[in-house]
């Protein structure tokens, strides 16, 4: 009998713990207990006979911690094949050598965390976390493991990094667990439900909790799990809270107490069962005599519309969803632009804009026919999820840059979209299975888009037909009816309407609509827009890609919530429309301008700081002065005030930028009015230097710079040499500036300098960071060590002025 | 398998906690310049946001301390250092610690960064006397547990003599990844990045203050010396 098939019969028991079975048997703290699946095969599998025979239907190899990380087969140390060939080796001996126990035994091929933090917060790559976890995985699938548990995860994208590994590399099942805090919620921040929509996105076989917390407050969090999921659920609490007695550590809770509350668990809908840290065999054994004759609760289908981000899940089909469609280049030119120029800057502050306005999920789209589109999206996906909570939609015709980002998405996206063509359902169904996601399906075809309710309906059955061929449930489907312009056909609207509560009745799925097309070619197109999305959602829309800066878009998703008995109290209403009167009732400056004015206008705004004065100031200014004037009359001279404040300390760090973003504010209205030829000013490029992750330093550079009119080349944090190098040479530049801010990674620095010497002999090197001092400048060949944010102004003015 | 059993897991609520104000300004650079009321309204609005989201977390062990000359024994590692020996120099017992406000906090900064460099300055300095003022919390409280001795000053890998490359057995040690959400990059920075990790001596004889004291340090031209 094969592991599933044992789950779907009854309660599947797990191991305990064996950190302390291993330390009495003379473990060394500090000593790396995978190491003694070869040294010591004996007590290892001393061990995991102990769980054989107090009936674990499955018990976990040693290799919590065998990664190439620390197996690299270097210096004396074993690879990980070694370890983990050997921990499987002990556990087929101790399975064929137990005496009683379970008619069915399973080796679970233990997947524990790297130990290193995923990037863009700490330096570990998603691809090289995969590679990492599938040598393990491969390891363990030849050597004979029956299933694979990752366990003891606390970071949604490591999780998600071990599953794809596992996926890709055996045919075992795939067991997760994940270490929750009380709040339930991982340490990366995740909840259950968000973990529960990218787990089961990704087919794991079971999904659970383990480690951390005790018996009971797991009992308080299983709700939360069997709430959502459909897949069985894994819990393996600790024995209770550890604490410190004479130099050992105890568990407060006890094999009857544990096996009373597990029994609860069972009762509860826990369908694979174990111990983590605290336990033994002992509890082990009088859990299985307790628990082996319950009858086990059916796993139920929940068919939930769901998507995830990193830490939150939102489903569909209850309040409606509303989607930005902001970052998006079609008909934008500054969008256009800033993604010519790679300006993450401007498309990351696009999505955290609309969060402020309040959008659920972010639509991302960044086709544009010069540049590389599946480059481009998994970078800026990358960089969304990054600092952004909201889930994303993935919104690209390239089944490239789709594949790839949705391999990268840190939860499970949202997919936009497929339509009812075969060439369309083969590129994106299988990419669905693969990587999961909640999909939105286009209700036309090969032939076009239909023209009655009942034609589109039919595409929208043969979607979810050809979806299911690939496993992919309709709840996983989200079907757009298609707006079409009234300006060209004034029956469009009442089609669309009406395919609405066929799909949702007739199919069971929900419906998203790109609401402003209805209104194309008519004048004060919001007004049309706005009534027709709260006439679709009283069709029983269920979600919205639309403009959340239109007030009258706003005002209908508000108003609707309120009327249809979504907004208790009407409290989500009230705040709405008390914050809308604030906003056009006053256009007082913000509470920041304290500091005496020394000069009135533009120049007084920016110096103290008001952004939006200086941008309206700026406005009325273009009117009778030439934009290059303004800049180089009002703006800058006002910089250079603030600039010799900052110099003589009577102004310090948050005051000058404070400055620059209203500087920066009046450039962007100047820019707007400027031809594009004037705009730019000459290109530097800025860089953290690899191995280092800290660019607040950098940022600060940037944002005065670009006040000085630099067009900033801005790479981020992390960046290799040859990056740097290929970017001066690609933007022709003139200076580099380069940051640092540990002692091990000024050598990063030192290498990136000797290359730039090599291959863009011309351009000169600033370098800046805590660290760093004249001294080390020098040592490593830099053209000019920049104490702070101004010195690099000043250096590049003296730089540009040759 | 996790090994470390011993190692104690602390969680702190933000609300136990005020990050203190003066350390912020210290931290942007101000010595001892008052800030105006637009510099405090916005420090107090970051204090809001960043107080929300922080998670403070430590992860704690007490072991035995051997010195003998220049080499420390903690029984789970030795390393020879003037520096460290001094500074624990007749302490039989330490503490070895990480502390962090958490990964949100971080991605609070950052996000900030994208909106307004200005805000997101006073974010990092705010960030930075928060897990000061958190592991001068701890201490204080670590130091009631022990009647009778005192805490010597926080060290850190990187201090004096000590290389910055024993991070990697401090938090291996502290099984900080997996206790508190600590770990290292391959370039031995801590993430999250407002994170300490130390080392603190306990003894009976000739113990300075565990808190922190420019007076003490002998960088006279530190740009946050007050």
């Amino acid at each position: 009998m094969n592991v599933l098939d044992c789950i779907g019969q009854g309660i599947f028991f797990l191991d305990g713990g064996t950190g302390t079975l291993l330390q009495e048997r003379g473990l060394a703290p500090g000593e790396l207990p995978e190491l003694w699946n070869l040294s010591h095969p004996g007590e290892i599998t001393a061990v995991g006979k102990a769980y054989y025979e107090a009936g674990s239907h499955a018990v976990c190899t040693n290799t919590f911690g065998a990664n190439a990380l620390k197996f690299d087969g270097n210096e004396g140390r074993p690879t990980v094949e070694a370890v983990v060939t050997a921990a499987v080796s002990c556990l087929q001996t101790a399975r064929s050598s137990a005496v009683g126990g379970q008619a069915h035994k399973f080796i679970a091929l233990d997947v524990g965390p790297l130990g290193r933090l995923m990037a863009p917060l700490g330096d570990l790559a998603f691809e090289e976390a995969v590679e990492l976890f599938a040598q393990v995985i491969r390891a363990g699938a030849k050597a004979g493991a029956d299933l694979v548990l990752i366990e003891t995860m606390n970071d949604c994208y490591e999780t998600k990094a071990a599953v794809l590994a596992a996926k890709e590399n055996c045919d075992l099942p795939v067991f997760v667990s994940n270490v929750y805090d009380e709040n339930g919620q991982l340490m990366s921040g995740a909840s259950p439900e968000a973990m529960v929509a990218m787990l089961e996105g990704l087919r794991a076989d079971v999904i659970g909790l383990n480690c951390s917390l005790g018996p009971r407050q797991m009992l308080e969090l299983l709700p939360r799990f069997t709430a959502c999921s459909s897949t069985p659920l894994l819990v393996k609490p600790n024995a209770g809270l550890p604490r410190p007695e004479q130099g050992h550590t105890v568990f407060d809770v006890g094999p009857e107490e544990f096996t009373q509350v597990m029994e609860e668990m069972v009762g509860r809908g826990a369908r694979v069962v174990g111990g983590c840290c605290g336990t033994t065999p002992e509890y082990i054994r009088e859990l299985v005599a307790a628990a082996s004759g319950i009858a086990p609760l059916p796993v139920t289908q929940k068919s939930r519309s769901v998507i995830s981000s990193y830490t939150r899940a939102i489903s569909f089909g209850k309040a409606p969803v509303l989607i930005g469609e902001r970052i998006n280049p079609t008909g934008k030119k500054r969008f256009k632009e800033a993604l010519r120029a790679r300006d993450m800057g401007y498309v990351l502050k696009e999505g955290l804009d609309q969060q402020e306005q309040g959008v659920h999920v972010l639509d991302v789209n960044v086709g544009l026919p010069e540049i590389d589109e599946p480059a481009m999206l998994v970078d800026c996906v990358r960089e969304l999820q990054g600092v952004c909570d909201l889930p994303l939609q993935l919104d690209t015709s390239n089944p490239m840059a789709m594949e790839r980002a949705m391999r990268i998405y840190n939860g499970k996206p949202m997919v936009n979209s497929v339509n009812g063509s075969a060439e369309s359902m083969d590129a994106v169904f299988p990419l669905v299975k693969k990587y999961g996601g909640l999909v939105v399906c286009l209700t036309l075809d090969e032939g076009g888009i239909p023209e009655t309710a009942e034609d589109r309906f039919a595409v929208a059955k043969r979607i979810a037909r050809r979806a299911a061929e690939y496993g992919i449930g309709v709840h996983d489907l989200i079907f757009d009816p298609l707006a079409l312009t009234i300006s060209s056909d004034s029956a469009a609207a009442q089609v669309t309407l009406d395919t609405i509560p066929l799909i949702r009745e007739g199919l069971g799925a929900c419906c998203s609509l790109g609401v402003s097309n209805i209104s194309f070619g008519l004048p004060h197109r919001d007004f049309i827009t706005a009534t027709f999305f709260t006439m679709a959602l009283s069709r029983g829309l269920d979600a919205a890609i639309l403009n959340p800066y239109s007030t009258e878009m706003m005002k209908a998703y508000h108003s609707y919530l309120a009327l249809a008995g979504m907004d208790p109290n009407c409290s989500s209403y009230i705040a709405f429309a008390q914050n809308l009167t604030v906003e056009t009732a006053s256009s007082a400056p913000a509470a920041l301008g304290q500091r005496p004015p020394s000069r009135e206008g533009l120049q007084g705004a920016i110096i103290r700081g008001l952004q939006e004065d200086a941008a309206h100031l700026a406005r009325e200014a273009l009117a009778t002065i030439e934009p290059l004037t303004l800049i180089n009359e009002q703006i800058v001279p006002a910089l250079d005030v603030v600039g010799q404040g900052f110099e003589n300390k009577t102004v310090f760090l948050p005051q000058l930028l404070m400055s620059a973003e209203a500087a920066k504010a009046a450039f962007e209205v100047v820019r707007e009015a400027m031809p594009a030829t004037q705009g730019s000013g000459p290109a530097v490029v800025l860089a953290t230097v690899k191995g280092d992750i800290h660019d607040i330093g950098k940022n600060i550079v940037k944002a005065l710079m670009e006040n000085y009119g630099y067009r900033v080349i801005d790479l981020g944090r992390d960046v290799p040499a040859q990056r740097v190098a290929q970017a001066a040479l690609d933007h022709d530049v003139r200076l580099v500036g380069l940051s640092a801010l540990m002692t091990t990674t000024v050598p990063a620095m030192a290498q990136t300098i000797a290359l730039l010497r090599q291959q863009c002999p011309g351009c000169k090197v600033v370098v800046g960071g805590a660290v760093l001092t004249q001294e080390y400048a020098d040592q490593i060949g830099a053209d000019r060590y920049a104490k702070n944010a101004m010195e690099t102004v000043r250096y590049a003015g003296l730089v540009f002025a040759r | 398998m996790k090994a470390n059993g011993r190692v104690e897991s602390i969680e702190y609520p933000a609300s136990q906690l005020e990050v203190p104000l003066l350390s912020v300004y210290r931290y942007l650079g101000m010595g001892r310049t008052q800030p105006d009321a637009a510099l405090t309204s916005l420090a107090e609005q970051c204090a809001g946001e960043f107080q929300a989201v922080a998670r403070y977390r430590a992860c704690r062990l007490v072991l035995p301390v051997a010195v003998k000359g220049e080499l420390v024994d903690f029984g789970v590692f030795s390393l020879s250092s003037k520096s460290l020996s001094k500074n624990l120099s007749g302490c039989r017992q330490a503490i070895l610690f990480a502390a962090t406000t958490g990964a949100e906090g971080e991605r609070l900064q950052k996000r900030t960064a994208i909106t307004s460099p200005a805000k997101a300055v006073v974010l990092d300095a705010l960030g930075t006397a928060a897990i000061e003022h958190f592991c001068d919390t701890l201490c204080r409280r670590w130091a009631a547990q022990f009647p009778g001795q005192r805490l010597r000053p926080r060290f850190s890998p990187g201090y004096g003599d000590v290389p910055l490359e024993l991070q990697k057995t401090l938090l291996s040690c502290l099984d900080s990844h997996r206790k508190a959400g600590i770990t290292l990059t391959q370039s031995l920075l801590m993430v999250p990045q407002k994170s300490v990790s130390a080392m603190v001596g306990i003894g009976s004889t000739g113990c300075e203050t565990a808190l922190h004291d420019c007076q003490l340090c002998d960088k006279t031209d530190c740009q946050f010396r007050i």
